[in-house]
């Protein structure tokens, strides 16, 4: 093992106190080459020997199924050098085709920052003149004309698309020899979102047909359990999917660190302990965290045990320049250490690190080997910490790490009939061009969701197919990811310090809360939603907030009740109000006070699970229901995810000794979005796996009346008030037994 | 899922969407200035203009206000209302037009202000004055030749090479056409984008008339037939007046052609008053809004709606089966139309007859 020096330095550093719990090398593995079939473009050749360049056995496959026609989904880890796959096959088009064009989309802004300056590089190198253009919200009105007739590879974004599509004539020439459509981070699509733009890459193709162009699908992702299926589903034709990697691999050690064995050094110390030391052991570091305030604190701890080495935060929010900024100098190895949000998880352009921390479970086995992907620098051994946090699912894994490395990686999953997405895109999609019964097949739509259409006169019949005959334009009513498209510009002295959307803003921004920007603090004074702004000061305090929520779950219809003996369950339609009640005022753990708030709650509507617990259960569990119920509702939400291949922040829940509509002592687990993707169905169709594993989750745990392990959850908007831990774990135990009976 | 539940998630859809439109209302419109944000007052006159109208239209059809006739084109039925109402002429002469051209030695490449003044005082004073000129004979020759034979397009092209779109002697060019051959148009519609249009209003002058034309597209089935009427309406049509048409009017309808994927495009010349209104009034009105130039005019509107309420009148009409609120639409176009015309004389005569 490369790394045994280190860790034995480490275990004698005077504040180890034995948290490594396990550690694990994987071996590295030799590069395999190989040449496409078909080849490339003699320029592109000359490119590749001028540097000296051979291509990975992947890279070759891709690029010769791509030369040939094909869809292609390119699924291999991060850093395996997938953009190069597919750029050059594409170049090589547009060298022997000189109308052919090419559209880029990705997921967010900054990455198409990224693939700009490759391309470019790329059409230089080639003696291409492509024109490589970034098209989207910020393109200057003036410049975008210009771009439209000349530019010859677009890259853009879906949001920007969805509001692109309808003036498609202004895109004419691109259209008619668009050959290629390049998706990459598509693993990123998923959920909502994922909806969404399928339907939208089905608008796409629709409009692209008018204008007799049928381009090649290429999309891109990390490593999925279902690239060809998400892939198929994605676009709406067939893949072919690449998946071996040929990129070389230097041997990976992950070390775990269950931080919770030494109780005196608090968690965010020890992580910037361990941070410092690989920092000082001459290793450029990068660290995850699960929160941006995390991240702040964690860069600025690190920092503080590093005087003259430079340690920054790097998060979703910064603005653009300031993070081009860090990525040069995390590039150009001026900074040693970066603390990151998931921002930096997506395909940021930093090169490999040395080392990499994983500050928690980040939420979903695709991305502990994006982020565990970060570190490696070709052949080089590179190593790994996990340190867990108190949740559930991270304790879970320290207690089985060898689960963490073997675990497959989740399904993308989509759902393009999920209705309301279905019916909303299919509007944009009436207002492009009539829609004929053809039309309506294409987009998966039934002949009863055009006549509801027909019925409420958002569409009307003619010959030519349905028409749109709404008064607004439908792109301006449809939102791709559900969530409000409203930002918050958190200003400082009239300067914007970062952007946030409407929702976090009323989470993190609200009027009295404490923010963090590169580890200085900021007050806001006033939450101006109408306007888009809060206003802060830069204010030292040595407190924090934490916003106080209060969750009210509604059953508007039940859509399909199953009985197990006296336990009813259901999976329904629900309303989700939230609002921000209040805030905490925190100093190192100790709630100093609590300020209340008055902010307009955020509703919406998604699906959900029910359970209503028998009377003789109720009644056994006595005085302690209300405890019971909350500590069971929250081991069935931490376990959610692992049974619903999702995100932990994909789901939210409710418990009460009598809920209104199902007059019963109840828990709700419902999803965390509007609209619901199907995650709460594949909770109805495990309910025995899911309830088993939380019963498990609460009766192993070794703790006495709860832990954040197992029944206290740190999101909870109630301070984990009323909590039974014993009752829980029998309540669960019931439960179980009555799945069981069936 | 079951029909009543598609309908349910469609209506929440069109709630949103009434929703946004009321929000709308009172937000100025960014992209065309002509859309005023709308006032409390307004809105509740233009309410009850709307209670008024649907009683006293209920039970009656277009047909039974209005003289008209269903007119059938391959993609179905249209109906096209048509008035005729006499008219003093209107006051365009090609000899105005031509003494625009003439005194214009700008018109030629590589005459600027500077070296029009030094001809000028030179004693070239027209452009055939010019014609003995050694360095300019040939370039005028090209324009005379234009003018005789009255080519539109090529002294079009010419003045707007050396013109801002606003400059008198781009209006000038109207008194080229042959007023029977002129259109003025203005549509309804449902919104800015990419909604319907829902009613296209035209004036054409005749010998003794104006001749007001109105395709009213009843439901939404309409609009396309509506359209290929309209192409059929200015077949020999050569010059379009427009109020911020440039922008709006003439895109709108080649987004809707498009829309239906017929490749038609009004090729008529464009003549748009907003750019020479806003020149004009500039100095004494607030806005260039046709509602506030109508008022410098001495129009008094009988019955009126605010543009912003077409969509929602429209709807109305649609819901209630009366035809109510649509009259209160085609009313507002035909007002707007004869604005236009009004508009026209007035500059033409402060503009183009005396400025030369």
């Amino acid at each position: 093992m490369a790394f045994e020096e280190l860790l034995s330095e480490l275990k004698e550093q005077e504040w180890y106190g034995s948290q490594i719990v396990a550690t694990f090398t994987l071996p590295g593995k030799p590069a395999s080459y190989s040449e496409p079939k078909t080849p490339l473009h003699p320029a592109v050749q000359r490119f590749l020997e001028g540097r000296g360049l051979k291509l990975y056995t992947h890279q070759a496959r891709a690029a010769e199924l791509i030369l040939s026609g094909e869809n292609v989904f390119i699924a291999t880890p991060t850093a395996s050098g997938k953009t190069l796959a597919f750029n050059l096959p594409i170049i090589s088009k547009l060298l022997e085709e000189p109308e052919a064009t090419a559209l880029y989309l990705y997921p967010l802004k900054a990455l198409t920052q990224d693939q700009l300056v490759k391309l470019r590089e790329l059409e230089a190198a080639v003696g291409l003149n492509v024109r490589p253009e970034i098209y989207d919200g910020d393109t200057p009105a003036q410049v975008r004309p210009k771009i439209r007739s000349e530019a010859r590879i677009l890259l853009t974004n879906p949001y920007a698309l969805h509001q692109y599509l309808p003036w498609h004539h202004k895109w004419a020439r691109f259209l008619r020899n668009l050959k290629f459509v390049v998706i990459d981070e598509a693993h990123h699509y998923r959920g909502v979102f994922g909806s969404h733009v399928a339907l939208l890459l089905r608008r796409l193709r629709r409009i692209l047909s008018r204008y007799g162009a049928k381009p090649q699908f290429i999309l891109a992702s990390a490593t999925i359990a279902n690239p060809e299926e998400h892939g198929e589903r994605l676009i709406g034709e067939p893949v072919l999917v690449v998946k071996e990697n040929g990129a070389p691999r230097g041997e990976k050690t992950f070390v775990f660190w269950n931080p919770f064995l030494d109780l005196e050094m608090s968690w965010t110390n020890q992580v910037a302990s361990l941070m410092a030391f690989l920092i000082g052991a001459g290793l450029q570091t990068l660290c995850f965290a699960t929160s941006r305030r995390l991240a702040e604190v964690l860069a600025a701890y690190a920092q503080a045990k590093l005087p003259g080495r430079r340690v920054m935060a790097y998060r979703a929010g910064y603005l653009p320049e300031e993070r081009r900024e860090i990525e040069r100098g995390i590039r150009e190895g001026e900074i040693q250490g970066v603390v990151a949000t998931t921002a930096l998880e997506l395909g940021v352009d930093i090169g490999g690190l040395d080392a990499v921390i994983l500050g928690g479970y980040p939420g979903s086995i695709i991305s502990v080997w994006q982020q565990a992907g970060r570190a490696g620098r070709g052949p080089k051994p590179s190593i790994v910490f996990v340190v867990g946090q108190g949740d559930p699912l991270d304790q879970y894994f320290l207690r089985h790490p060898e689960e963490l490395l073997t675990r497959p990686q989740e399904h993308a999953i989509i759902n393009p009939k999920n209705e309301p997405i279905l019916l909303r895109q299919l509007l944009c999609a009436a207002a492009e061009f009539p829609l004929t019964p053809g039309d309506l097949a294409f987009f998966g739509a039934e002949d009863k969701l055009a006549a509801a259409l027909l019925k409420s006169g958002l569409v009307a019949q003619t010959p030519v197919g349905l028409v749109y005959s709404g008064t607004v334009a439908p792109v301006e009513l449809v939102s791709l990811n559900n969530l409000s498209e409203k930002t918050i510009r958190i200003e400082v002295e009239g300067k914007i310090l970062e952007t946030m959307d409407y929702e976090r803003a009323l989470r993190e921004a609200y009027p009295g809360a404490v923010l963090l920007h590169q580890g200085e603090t900021y007050l806001v004074r006033e939450l101006d939603l109408e306007g888009g702004v809060a206003h802060c000061v830069r204010e030292d305090v040595d407190y924090y907030t934490e916003p106080l929520v209060r969750e009210d779950v509604r059953i508007l219809k039940t859509l399909e009740e199953r009985r197990f003996g006296d336990l009813r369950v259901g999976l329904a339609e629900v309303r989700v109000v939230e609002e921000v009640w209040g805030y905490r005022v925190r100093r190192a753990g100790v709630t100093l006070g609590v300020e209340r708030l008055f902010l307009p709650p955020l509703e919406f509507e998604t699906e959900g699970v029910w359970m209503v617990v028998p009377e003789e259960v109720a009644g056994e569990l006595g005085p302690s229901l209300a405890g019971a119920l909350h500590g069971a509702e929250h081991a069935l939400v931490a376990m959610a995810p692992l049974h619903a291949m999702a995100d932990r922040w994909d789901f939210g829940g409710v418990s009460t000794a009598f809920h209104p509509d199902l007059a019963a002592p109840s828990i709700i687990v419902h999803e965390a979005f509007p609209n619901g993707v199907g995650l709460a169905r594949k909770l109805f169709a495990l309910l025995r796996e899911w309830a088993e594993a939380s019963a498990k989750l609460v009766e192993t745990c070794p703790c006495q009346d709860g832990c954040p392990s197992c029944v206290l959850s740190p999101r909870c908007g109630n301070e984990n008030e009323p909590m039974d831990k014993p009752g829980a774990a029998l309540l669960l135990t019931r439960l179980c037994d009555f799945l069981h009976k069936g | 899922m079951a029909g009543l539940e598609w309908e349910e998630l469609a209506n929440k859809v069109r709630e949103e969407m009434a929703r946004r439109y009321q929000e709308g209302l009172y937000r100025p419109q960014g992209l065309f200035s002509v859309w005023p944000p709308l006032t409390t007052a307004a809105y509740d006159e233009a309410r009850h203009l709307k209670k008024i109208l649907l009683r006293e239209c209920a039970g009656r059809s277009l047909l039974d206000l209005y003289s008209g006739r269903v007119q059938a084109t391959p993609y179905g039925q249209v109906l096209v209302l048509q008035e005729r109402r006499p008219s003093p002429k209107l006051p365009l002469d090609r000899e105005t037009g031509e003494a625009w051209i003439l005194r214009t030695l700008r018109l030629l490449r590589g005459i600027g202000e500077i070296t029009e003044t030094r001809l000028k005082l030179s004693g070239y004073v027209t452009l055939r004055d010019l014609l003995s000129h050694p360095r300019w004979a040939w370039q005028v020759e090209r324009i005379l030749h234009a003018v005789e034979r009255g080519d539109l397009p090529t002294l079009s092209n010419l003045v707007s090479r050396w013109f801002p779109v606003s400059h008198p002697i781009a209006l000038a060019l109207l008194g080229f056409v042959d007023p029977e051959k002129i259109a003025f148009l203005d549509i309804e519609t449902l919104g800015l984008y990419t909604e319907a249009i829902i009613l296209i209003g035209l004036v054409k002058p005749e010998k003794e008339n104006f001749c007001v034309t109105h395709l009213v597209v009843r439901e939404i089935a309409e609009e396309l037939p509506a359209l290929v009427a309209l192409a059929e309406e200015l077949r020999d049509v050569q010059a379009l007046v427009t109020y911020n048409g440039r922008a709006f009017d003439v895109n709108f309808i080649h987004g809707r052609f498009r829309y239906y994927g017929l490749q038609h495009e009004l090729r008529q010349l464009n003549f748009d008053l907003l750019p020479f209104a806003r020149r004009y009034f500039r100095e004494f009105l607030p806005d260039c809004r046709l509602e506030t130039v109508e008022k410098a005019l001495s129009v008094e509107r009988t019955i009126n709606i605010p543009s912003a309420l077409v969509p929602e009148f429209y709807m109305d009409y649609l819901r209630e089966k009366n035809i109510g609120p649509l009259v209160a639409i085609i009313e507002h176009n035909r007002q707007d139309l004869l604005s236009l015309v009004l508009l026209l004389k007035k500059l033409w005569e402060e503009l183009v007859v005396h400025g030369l």
